[in-house]
């Protein structure tokens, strides 16, 4: 265990020296990154100018779940997609050999080889708009917000789950350039709260593709508008992404030849 | 004109290999008009008209958003930045009897020949879908009109996309500079929300970006949403935005390809 956290350390001082080394890059995106929340968040606000509720939610309601869903995709920005995209380059060139060949869990090493920092700024500043929205709601006790945070880390090891899945397909179809678009469109679903959804769809944004856990439900959990039975359904979820996804990636590797060995 | 269309059929042929790529993009356009029907469907108002549209004419609205940006969404920026920043361009281009400008355009041109086909059979299945929502009638007069505001469209997306794609020639990383036009258009150019959504002197504002040209304007005409005088007005700024677009263009091309170095190519 001593050396998987060694590993990560390693991993994370190393990009975090190359980010420095790219100054006016990191900058560049921590400016963008910034910039895309606050355009969301807008966008409810102009739609909000024209009506009075979204699906029963009230405005402040909505700017809470847009909040927690810019944070869940700076979360994902800075753990889970730069790895992934590194792992998916790595077969194209030929160069996940290195990997196996370590003597370390293949795919533990094919998840956290690369991190991005760009993404902090926006993560402090929505902290920040998330406690001033919290706020005016009056009542808000710390357990809630709390138990909100748990079901944000729900929904990222969920994500992580099925993302790692449809990456493993590289496996077998490289000609996949736009990986990245495909994660944006999957996550989208979960921009607005899940009850926008009709019947069936709700269903299937709930169990199919969790787009509740990326903010309908930690916005809830904080709102203390929830209560604790969405617990069986997280440890459902996320049991049954994480079994699912790690099947797929034994399956995958007993498959794969090296394209450079 | 002949070795352009070499270009045009060459990424004709790699938009198909690539069809994967293109399906992700299909489903990604599925997925956001998705969550605006989704939206449009679930808000509560006490008024009959939002922003000047009935709830049914916002999802229409989506619809053919989805569907213009497939005509109009040109995305060179990427690949310009690449070839300078790794000096393929000095092979490629630079010893070559070729205007840049339009060599991109005819590969670029390449994509929507196999892309926008697809585009239209997603909209007119999603059209199907949300049929009961969609009571457009479309008037001849709008859709004369639509063809030349899509040419300008397409034109200023474009030459924002190569301009800033030259920026590489000064800077080595420029990549993040991509999301302002797609900032830009997302919600000063309609894509979010209609440009009518925003109050007072914000709405005479954008009337002056060449974001409300890349997409707006073309469903505003599509919608009958502009007088005459508004329409004239639409395409001579459109047409203003793109001549001083090609200027900036063609100062930052030749600036740039003075200034440029590179090596072992």
């Amino acid at each position: 265990m001593k050396r998987y956290f060694s590993l990560v350390k390693t991993f994370f001082n190393y990009h975090l020296i190359r980010n420095l080394e790219f100054r006016s890059e990191v900058i560049g995106w921590s400016i963008i990154s910034i910039m895309w929340p606050l355009l969301t968040l807008l966008s409810v606000h102009l739609i909000f100018g024209q009506v009075d509720s979204m699906a029963g939610w009230t405005k402040s309601e909505v700017l809470i779940t847009v909040c927690l869903y810019e944070i869940f995709i700076g979360l994902i920005w800075i753990f889970i997609v730069p790895s992934i995209r590194n792992f998916t380059q790595s077969i194209k060139k030929g160069e996940f050999d290195f990997y196996l060949t370590k003597p370390i869990n293949s795919r533990f090493i094919a998840s956290v080889n690369f991190f991005e920092f760009d993404q902090y700024p926006r993560l402090l500043m929505l902290a920040g708009i998330l406690f001033l929205f919290l706020r005016q709601q009056g009542d808000i006790s710390l357990v809630n917000v709390l138990f909100g945070l748990f079901l944000l880390v729900v929904g990222l090891v969920v994500y992580y789950n099925i993302f790692f899945f449809i990456a493993t397909f590289i496996f077998w179809i490289i000609a996949v350039i736009n990986l990245e678009d495909l994660f944006n469109s999957l996550i989208l679903t979960g921009r607005y709260p899940i009850y926008i959804f009709q019947k069936g769809l709700f269903s299937f944004f709930t169990f199919v593709i969790p787009a509740a856990f990326i903010a309908t439900f930690p916005a809830q959990a904080m709102l203390g508008k929830i209560n604790y039975n969405v617990l069986f359904i997280a440890g459902f979820v996320l049991l049954t992404t994480s079994i699912i996804s790690q099947w797929f990636w034994n399956f995958a590797l007993k498959r794969y030849s090296s394209a450079s060995s | 004109m002949r070795k352009y269309w070499a270009f045009f059929r060459i990424n004709i042929f790699n938009t198909i290999t690539y069809r994967g790529s293109l399906l992700i993009w299909l489903m990604g356009n599925l997925v956001s008009l998705l969550v605006m029907v989704a939206v449009w469907l679930s808000v509560g108002t006490s008024n009959s008209l939002v922003g000047g549209y009935t709830k049914s004419g916002l999802i229409t609205y989506y619809v053919f958003s989805g569907f213009l940006w497939w005509i109009v969404g040109w995305h060179c920026f990427e690949w310009v930045r690449e070839i300078i920043k790794d000096g393929t361009i000095t092979t490629q281009n630079l010893t070559k009897p070729l205007s840049f400008y339009w060599q991109v355009f005819f590969e670029e041109l390449g994509w929507h020949t196999v892309g926008t086909p697809i585009g239209l059979l997603a909209s007119l299945f999603s059209l199907f879908i949300v049929s009961q929502f969609t009571p457009l009638s479309l008037e001849f007069h709008n859709l004369i009109f639509l063809i030349p505001s899509l040419i300008i469209g397409t034109l200023i997306i474009f030459t924002i996309n190569i301009t800033l794609g030259l920026l590489t020639f000064f800077f080595t990383e420029t990549e993040s500079l991509n999301h302002i036009i797609w900032a830009g258009i997302f919600i000063f150019g309609g894509q979010s929300v209609p440009l009518s959504f925003f109050p007072g002197i914000f709405q005479t504002i954008v009337q002056f970006l060449p974001t409300r040209y890349m997409l707006s304007f073309p469903l505003e005409l599509l919608f009958g949403k502009l007088t005459s005088w508004e329409i004239a007005w639409g395409f001579g700024v459109g047409l203003i935005w793109v001549a001083v677009l090609c200027l900036a263009y063609k100062i930052l091309w030749n600036r740039g390809t003075k200034a440029y170095s590179s090596f072992g190519s």
